[in-house]
């Protein structure tokens, strides 16, 4: 009797501990009450030095939890490491500890940048944010508009709104995303579905994203993930809004003088090839099963991280130019948030 | 009968001759003694404006006596030349400050006591990508303990910063795990472990370096460390399963101990909002009773806790006076005054813990760039002269304050 009590206590804490660690929305960032003290951890009513009723300006006040030294959270976006094991991602293999982040970092990237297996802390190359500093946000704007939207700043709640809640229907989002990032110029939002299990590392060795199929692994299962692919390229799309593009844009001209010809960001390619092979590699590895659930999604987290970027540019990928025509800044500048060192990313789909 | 009154008359007069000349030799030794004080108070005063010409500095910084007010301190100076610094240790052994910095190449940079750079140091095989040094405290002999993040480890060095040894966990040094699996190692064998690389580094002199993989790592997340008065290491460990406290007994600490490394250690704490939990401690300190603070840091409030590691009762939740924001740091005085710096209160708040029942006595600082002021404190370190020193993160400085 008292075996079986033990048991039971024991499967209810096992059963009880997950959802204690998924936090994204929860902790500071939710789940307030009529009497919540939450709010003064962040804000002054009266006395506030920084707008929004801040205590600080972000970034600042980010990552005084999810910095380097991650005193307030495991989310450590500076370095790109969820730096306790995600619990949720691993499940028995205690002691995993330092995964890369989805996202990458904004100062060192934990990344396989090389695509050799084994990831490795090293300096940020390119990333989204966050230092006051002003860009172009690259494909902004409607057809024929030009480059992009000039001057645009980011800090960290231009795409993520703390307070969690922050879909158009008040539910959770996807890494608390605002369905409409700040300044956009979006007119209607994007909810990004959130996730039921948080799991916010790149989870193995092979660098994925979301889980997306190159290179294949036996067991992958990828049809689940297809919805929140595609909202996440329609949520980038809200900035980047010529990005944005299906099967076939490569050949179909858009209309705009310099998106003209862009490749896929959203969609599935013809199934002539990937209802049969893993991928283009060679030599070629066929699959064991064909059917429209090995599809690869190419959307535009299959290149690049949100956050930040250690991949190198070298040889003609760092002289590429710019939207609007310029080449300064040189150099690695131009890895512009890809996954990979060079053009890496495109020779792991087409092995060329 | 008239000359036996005569004689009486005449010893009368001599008595009182005696008892004058008695009063006046004491008067002579009492002035005497007031002299030889005042000299000796003089003495003192110019020894004390000699002390102050040569370092000028204010009297309770120049007499190391526990100042006994209850008023808030004054900014005195900066210490610039650390990048993001987010924890601060001062040794008592060598007056030195020791702080670990977050930007730049993440290094831990000793000052003496007017800020002079003394040095810094790192762990050995590792890139500033690969760790995070974060708190610090000094033991008795001088040894710095720091705790790093991204190592998942405690680094211990001497007072110079000569890396010495590495906690790999409550029951694990780094020395211990390579004598396990080396024969005939030598005692002049030197050590260092990378978690990133997975990999463990020993070289006895005259020899090759030779790696061995790394221990499976320890279920902890330590963060938050200091040593209580009679040596306890107390540290907080943050790992997403147990929010907890730990106290390791002071003898775990001799050099013979470091290679059988298995301590007694108390713990006490879990992870939630309730009673007795903890949503990422930050610090922990004991009063001069036994009791233990705990700076509960999302929960927002100072948890409070017995010698045993009985939960006793929380405060400095909620708004109002005293109340918290983010507290992270934290250091206790010899009169039991408890200093919490509030990260995003942009403070450090003070309270009376010597009594049954903590009293808030006041808050200094606030949010700026200017003196005196702060962007993101994190950690707070005191010295037996009354000042104080404070890890003003984003202003990329230690402040010094002082009563």
């Amino acid at each position: 009797m008292k075996l079986r009590i033990a048991l039971v206590i024991g499967l209810l804490a096992l059963l009880a501990l997950p959802t204690g660690l998924a936090l994204a929305d929860n902790g500071p960032h939710g789940g307030y009450t009529a009497t919540t003290d939450a709010c003064a951890g962040c804000h002054r009513a009266h006395t506030a030095p920084a707008a929004r009723l801040l205590l600080d300006t972000v970034p600042n006040l980010c990552f005084t939890c999810h910095g380097s030294t991650a005193t307030g959270a495991d989310t450590n976006v500076e370095d790109g490491i969820y730096v306790d094991r995600d619990f949720e991602a691993e499940a028995p293999a205690e002691g995993d500890v330092n995964r890369g982040l989805k996202g990458g970092g904004f100062v060192y990237a934990l990344m396989d940048t090389d695509f050799d297996g084994a990831a490795t802390s090293s300096p940020v190359t390119s990333s989204h944010l966050n230092d006051g500093s002003t860009g172009t946000a690259w494909g902004n704007g409607n057809i024929g508009s030009g480059p992009g939207a000039a001057n645009f700043s980011l800090s960290c709640t231009s795409c993520h709104d703390p307070h969690g809640g922050a879909s158009t229907t008040g539910g959770a989002t996807y890494r608390l995303l605002r369905p409409i990032p700040i300044n956009s110029g979006a007119a209607i939002g994007v909810n990004v579905t959130d996730e039921t299990n948080k799991i916010y590392t790149v989870a193995d060795a092979n660098n994925k994203y979301f889980g997306e199929g190159y290179p294949y692994t036996p067991g992958d299962t990828w049809s689940s993930m297809d919805q929140q692919e595609r909202e996440m390229s329609d949520w980038c799309a809200q900035c980047h809004t010529r990005y944005l593009a299906d099967s076939g844009s490569g050949s179909t001209s858009s209309g705009d003088d310099i998106f003209m010809y862009r490749h896929m960001s959203e969609g599935t390619p013809s199934a002539t090839c990937n209802d049969c092979h893993i991928d283009y590699g060679s030599p070629p590895t066929l699959r064991t099963t064909v059917g429209p659930e090995w599809h690869h999604n190419v959307e535009c987290m299959t290149c690049h991280v949100a956050h930040g970027t250690s991949a190198t540019m070298t040889g003609y990928a760092a002289y590429v130019e710019w939207p609007d025509g310029s080449t300064t800044p040189d150099g690695d500048a131009r890895s512009s948030l890809l996954r990979g060192d060079g053009r890496g990313v495109c020779q792991r789909c087409h092995g060329k | 009968m008239s000359n036996i009154d005569a004689g009486n008359q005449v010893s009368e007069h001599d008595l009182s001759l005696i008892e004058e000349e008695e009063r006046a030799e004491k008067r002579r030794r009492w002035l005497l003694l007031l002299l030889l004080l005042l000299l000796a108070l003089l003495a003192c005063v110019l020894l004390l404006f000699i002390r102050y010409l040569r370092q000028p500095e204010p009297l309770p910084e120049m007499i190391p006596l526990p100042v006994d007010v209850n008023y808030p301190p004054h900014y005195l100076f900066s210490i610039y030349g650390v990048d993001k610094p987010v924890g601060v240790a001062y040794s008592l052994r060598n007056d030195r400050i020791y702080v670990a910095e977050t930007g730049g190449k993440r290094l831990v940079k000793i000052f003496d006591r007017d800020g002079n750079p003394l040095g810094s140091f790192a762990p050995p095989r590792t890139m500033p990508g690969e760790r995070s040094p974060v708190y610090l405290a000094v033991d008795g002999a001088g040894r710095v303990f720091v705790t790093d993040r991204l190592q998942h480890a405690i680094f211990v060095y001497d007072e110079n910063g000569t890396f010495l040894d590495t906690i790999l966990g409550p029951d694990l040094t780094l020395s211990e795990y390579v004598l396990k699996h080396v024969n005939n190692l030598r005692p002049d064998a030197t050590f260092a472990y990378n978690q990133f690389e997975h990999v463990v580094y020993y070289k006895s002199p005259g020899e090759p370096e030779r790696t061995l993989p790394t221990p499976e790592p320890a279920m902890w997340a330590p963060l938050g460390i200091r040593f209580d008065r009679t040596g306890r290491l107390l540290f907080t460990d943050v790992r997403q399963e147990r929010n907890a406290v730990y106290l390791i007994s002071a003898d775990a600490f001799s050099p013979s101990s470091w290679r059988n490394f298995d301590p007694p250690v108390i713990s006490f704490g879990s992870t939630g909002q309730g009673d007795g939990q903890f949503l990422f401690p930050n610090s922990a300190v004991a009063d001069s009773q036994g009791r233990i603070y705990v700076t509960d840091g999302n929960n927002g409030r100072i948890s409070v806790w017995d010698e045993k590691g009985q939960f006793l009762f929380h405060f400095g939740g909620g708004s109002g006076e005293g109340a918290l924001s983010l507290p992270r740091g934290a250091a206790i005085d010899e009169r039991d005054r408890l200093y919490v710096v509030d990260a995003v209160g942009q403070n450090v708040k003070v309270y009376d813990v010597s009594g049954p029942e903590p009293d808030f006595l006041f808050a200094f600082g606030d949010w700026g760039m200017g003196d005196g002021q702060f962007n993101y404190p994190n950690d707070i370190a005191l010295d037996r002269y009354g000042r104080l020193y404070i890890a003003d993160r984003e202003n990329n400085r230690i402040q010094v304050w002082s009563y």
